[in-house]
């Protein structure tokens, strides 16, 4: 240890002796791990963008659809209906059950009409699953989803567009599929890039009760239903008792194939990230790539450094340094030239990922592997590409160093 | 086994691309402890070669060098470097300072290899640079000294383990008449003070400072005498 830390002074030193040298050997290892980190950052901070958008979605929240989602679609599966909704209702440790049906509308206006639009109807218990916080008036209640009132509750967008003039929309009518509504509701806007290229946000949905659904579209497009648990870690409980209550509603046999699929955000985000995992890991490599090149430059340097020292090896060896030592004296000089490369690198990295979080709606992540991983990387660099030239230098016959002009 | 170094037959060849330059051509010699000996010849008679080895720098070809009673030839390369850490002491002719280091530092540099402590070597350093009339100059560099200065620091280097052998080749080659004298007296002061010296150098008012004469000519001793 104690030789060590000389050693390491010895490093130092003979570093400071050649400032503007180590100085450019530096710079390769600090562009790689700024590199590495800004890259890494970014990853972390795109896939918490992305994770925080789909736990919109509820965390602790399962979808019943007709389909599992990523799965395979042609397989025949009945339709979800009122006898999938009664059975559900049965399971005791979910918190709400709530079906849901999804059709596509032209609202209209006063002569303006906006085309395409997603009605939803569901029960009241909708917006206490996905918390859709309410700009202005109230979303339904339950007498109002049993007794079928034709009211509404719509997405901002939806409002900008019909009430160009920002009037207060509570109680005015608005057309959907050419039957009148009262708007009750309007939702606060929620969208940013990526939830208005998904179908996350509710911006441009409009929400009417089940039965008035049902009644205007028909029953062709089935239910889906949401299905929630008290807490995240009753997530899996509920879902498996939903799945023995949906297979003996329909009357699977053991061994069966599920004919309905049990989705949540979860699910979709494990998706995501298995279909982006080698996109990150080939961003990755291409930092990794950077540092490689800047560990050729510092042996170079090193290499250079050698030759140009051979004499003081010379000396070294006649006062009594080991090879050992002359070994890793030089190896720590590579160390240290990429140790410091690599801290002023991380600086920076995080400086500019700083900077991109700022002006995007990336999330700003201090990522501790990024960290991590600059780290191990810059010390196997140093390591790698400074043993050749201090293992040259350990080498040299100390006569041959000492006549060296 | 008598004598402090003991050397039977060695001879040591160089590769130059494809020919051997037979360096050494079978040197027999014995040195007792606390002699003084120079070593004289003309240039290219192997003087350098035979201190390289004396200092277990350098290995011979073949032939038997004993270093109180130890079988040199058989050491690792690490055992060869502890040999000469404890045992000797280095003057270069070129003195072969490290240009950044401070005397002070320089003179540290092979009680760090022996291992010693920080405050240890310091105190040691300072102490033999003292000795040497250097107090003044202890952090100065090797560019900051004169030629003597600097030949008294590899001097203060060369003691501070306390070998008991100085091994000099042409200690006073790159100084003046007067500096030179000046080393002299500093070697005549150490072999006073019990010392081993073996002194190459090839002018004989030099020489003449040593009790034992050995003179090299291509490579054999051609003479061994006392003063
Ligand atoms: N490393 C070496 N490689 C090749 N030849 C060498 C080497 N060292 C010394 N020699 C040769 O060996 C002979 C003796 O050299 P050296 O011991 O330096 O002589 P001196 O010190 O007496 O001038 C010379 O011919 C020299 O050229
Ligand atoms: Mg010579």
């Amino acid at each position: 240890m104690y030789r060590f830390i000389e050693t390491f002074r010895s490093a130092v030193d003979s570093l400071r002796g050649h400032i503007l040298r180590t100085m450019l050997t530096m710079l390769g290892i600090m562009v790689g791990v700024t590199t590495i980190i800004v890259i890494v950052s970014v990853i972390a901070g795109l896939d918490g963008m992305v994770a925080k958008e789909f736990s919109r979605m509820g965390t602790r929240v399962l979808y019943i659809n007709r389909y599992q989602w990523g799965g395979e679609f042609f397989r025949r599966a009945p339709r979800i209906g009122q006898k999938e909704v009664e059975a559900l209702e049965r399971v005791g440790i979910a918190e709400y059950i709530v079906p849901y049906r999804e059709n596509w509308a032209t609202l209209s206006r006063g002569g303006t009409d906006i085309n395409g639009m997603q009605v939803i109807g569901t029960s009241e218990d909708y917006h206490f699953i996905r918390e859709i916080p309410l700009e202005l008036g109230r979303f339904f209640s339950r007498s109002e989803v049993d007794h079928g009132s034709r009211i509404c509750v719509i997405g901002h967008d939806i409002y900008e567009n019909l009430f160009p003039d920002g009037e207060d929309p509570v109680n005015e009518y608005i057309d959907i599929y050419q039957v009148p509504f009262r708007v009750i509701g309007v939702v606060e806007k929620q969208g940013n890039f990526i939830s208005n290229m998904s179908d996350l946000a509710a911006d441009y949905k409009v929400f009417i009760p089940l039965p008035v659904s049902t009644k205007m579209f028909g029953k062709w497009r089935g239910l889906n239903i949401m299905v929630s648990a008290p807490t995240e870690d009753m997530l899996e409980p509920v879902e498996d008792e939903c799945r023995m209550v949906l297979r003996a509603v329909r009357g699977l046999k053991p061994g069966a194939e599920d004919n309905f699929g049990i989705n949540s955000q979860d699910f979709i985000l494990k998706n995501f990230r298995d279909a982006t995992k080698y996109m990150w890991a080939a961003l990755v490599g291409i930092g990794a790539l950077s540092l490689l090149v800047g560990g050729i430059g510092v042996m170079n340097i090193m290499l250079i450094t050698v030759t140009e020292r051979t004499r003081e090896i010379g000396v070294r060896k006649a006062l009594g340094a080991k090879r050992l030592s002359i070994l890793l004296q030089f190896l720590l000089e590579a160390l240290i030239v990429c140790w410091i490369g690599g801290a002023i690198g991380a600086v920076l990295g995080f400086l500019v990922t700083g900077v991109i979080a700022a002006v995007s709606p990336l999330i700003f992540v201090f990522s501790g592997i990024a960290v991590g991983l600059g780290f191990a990387f810059t010390s196997i660099i140093g390591v790698f590409f400074g043993l050749y030239p201090a293992v040259k230098a350990a080498r040299k016959s100390p006569v041959e160093a000492l006549r060296y002009e | 086994m008598s004598g402090l170094i003991k050397l039977a037959g060695v001879t040591k060849d160089y590769k130059l691309g494809k020919t051997l330059v037979p360096a050494l051509r079978g040197i027999d010699l014995t040195i007792d402890k606390a002699e003084y000996i120079s070593i004289m010849g003309p240039s290219g008679s192997g003087k350098s070669t035979m201190l390289n080895i004396l200092g277990m720098l350098d290995t011979p070809t073949s032939g038997s060098y004993f270093f109180r009673g130890t079988d040199v030839t058989e050491l690792s390369d690490s055992q060869l470097a502890t040999a000469r850490n404890r045992e000797v002491g280095f003057v270069f002719q070129t003195f072969n300072l490290l240009p950044r280091a401070t005397a002070l530092g320089n003179v540290e540099l092979p009680l760090i290899y022996s291992g010693a402590g920080r405050k240890e070597r310091k105190e040691r350093a300072k102490q033999v640079l003292e000795m040497v009339g250097l107090a003044d100059r202890m952090n100065h560099r090797p560019n900051e000294l004169s030629g003597g200065q600097r030949q008294r620091v590899a001097m203060a280097r060369a003691l501070v383990t306390n070998p008991g052998i100085i091994l000099a080749d042409e200690p006073t080659g790159n100084l003046d008449s007067k500096t030179g004298e000046e080393i002299m007296s500093l070697l005549d002061e150490l072999w006073e003070k019990g010392n081993t010296i073996i002194l190459v150098t090839h002018e004989g008012f030099i020489a003449k400072h040593a009790k034992r004469r050995v003179e090299l000519l291509d490579g054999h001793i051609s003479l061994d005498t006392k003063v």
